[in-house]
């Protein structure tokens, strides 16, 4: 449910605050992210050559996180303590939309000059990677600068977590960048490691490089690269911050969240050696048909490991919630 | 929540089961991504209905 609250403050139109559910948010913040939201949805539904989730899901994330922190306690947007007097404008929003409009323009006027270097890794594909995120850029004319900072400094954490989701989350394009340096790396250290268990294995290097043992040959192919493993680890590493985001150590959160992604990699590589190991000592059927189904039980454990572990650091001496009417 | 864990669980056990299963009756593949997704859509639940439990533990 979504209502319009009065403060002491701010009496007229949707000055302060929205009341939605059991949580109070600074309503000009929250209509911001969500006309954005709304506005790159129907760009990349308009003109596909704009599309990539990675803004969709930022966006999603700083307004998931900004719903779950409420408004700061003492900030501007204290209901009690605040005097936050925002409104969006009409001309401002007026030219949110006109700045979306001519995106599409001329995402739909150059797609045919573009579509040879869409999704390739070339420079000319980096820019019009990067251009996708510009897509973003027509949300600072919703409100004044100096509002911005006003914003900035009360939800700072939430804004970086977002910058987070937009270049680190499910990051597909990286990975089959990297990919032919990566995976020989992969399968000189997978290789390494399995050398001495099974001293016959031989390494025979390619874009897909192959482990060639006694019994099994394990050929280590892009979808072995630990992508998969690394999208769950976002997926439930995202979950556990949006349900504990008040409590968290927000700069504890941030260096366990790439500290977890390089555990997710190295462990995909002790996968792949388990496979080589178990696949060259009498399991090698076994291997063959159960090595989709053990990898996401896999990484289901590391997970679940690494959050035990971690999980007290990341709470304790965490900032204290919301005042009781704001919380879930 | 156990029952949560009990069905993530067996969906991932059954996914390269039902594949074959599907292969043999009718000669199609189940694709790649599709068992992905069923593989990543039970690891999520596992791995939510976990957290959820240590969060509890925590609580208490």
């Amino acid at each position: 449910m979504v209502s319009v609250i009065a403060t002491p403050q701010a009496t007229s139109s949707l000055h302060a605050s929205l009341r939605l559910g059991n949580r109070v948010v600074p309503g000009t913040l929250f209509l911001a992210l969500l006309l954005t939201l709304f506005a790159i949805a129907a760009d990349q539904f308009l003109a596909p050559a704009l599309y990539s989730s990675s803004p969709l899901w930022a966006m999603a994330a700083c307004l998931l996180l900004v719903w779950r922190r409420g408004y700061p306690l003492g900030s501007a947007f204290d209901p009690v303590a605040g005097s936050c007097s925002m409104c969006l404008s009409t001309p401002r929003i007026a030219m949110f939309c006109g700045a979306h409009g001519a995106f599409v323009l001329a995402a739909l006027a150059t797609q045919g000059a573009l579509q040879p270097v869409f999704g390739t890794f070339t420079t000319g594909g980096w820019i019009v990677a990067a251009l996708k995120l510009s897509i973003l850029a027509p949300t600072f004319l919703l409100l004044p600068s100096a509002e911005w900072l006003i914003f900035w400094h009360a939800y700072k954490a939430e804004a970086l977590a977002a910058v987070v989701v937009l270049f680190t989350f499910f990051p597909s394009r990286v990975i089959n960048s990297i990919w032919p340096w990566y995976g020989q790396a992969l399968g000189k250290f997978v290789f390494f490691l399995s050398h001495t268990v099974v001293p016959s294995l031989a390494y025979r290097s390619s874009l897909t490089p192959t482990l060639a043992g006694p019994d099994l040959d394990v050929t280590i192919l892009l979808a072995c690269s630990g992508i998969d493993g690394v999208n769950l680890f976002d997926y439930l590493f995202a979950f556990v911050v949006f349900l504990d985001w008040n409590r968290l150590r927000k700069e504890r959160s941030l260096l366990a969240y790439f500290a977890g992604v390089a555990l997710i990699v190295l462990s995909n590589a002790l996968r792949i050696t388990s496979f080589v190991v178990l696949g060259n000592h009498g399991f090698a059927k076994f291997v063959e048909r159960f090595h989709l189904t053990a990898g996401w039980i896999f990484f289901t454990i590391v997970f679940l490991t690494y959050i035990s572990l971690s999980y007290r650091h990341l709470l304790s001496g965490a900032v204290a919630e919301p005042p009781t009417s704001n919380r879930a | 929540m156990k029952r949560l864990v009990l069905a993530a669980f067996l969906a991932l056990l059954a996914t390269p089961g039902l594949a074959v299963a599907r292969d043999k009756r009718d000669h199609r593949h189940m694709k790649a991504v599709e068992m992905a997704g069923v593989g990543m859509g039970a690891a999520v639940l596992l791995g939510a209905a976990g957290y959820l439990a240590l969060r509890r533990s925590h609580a208490a």
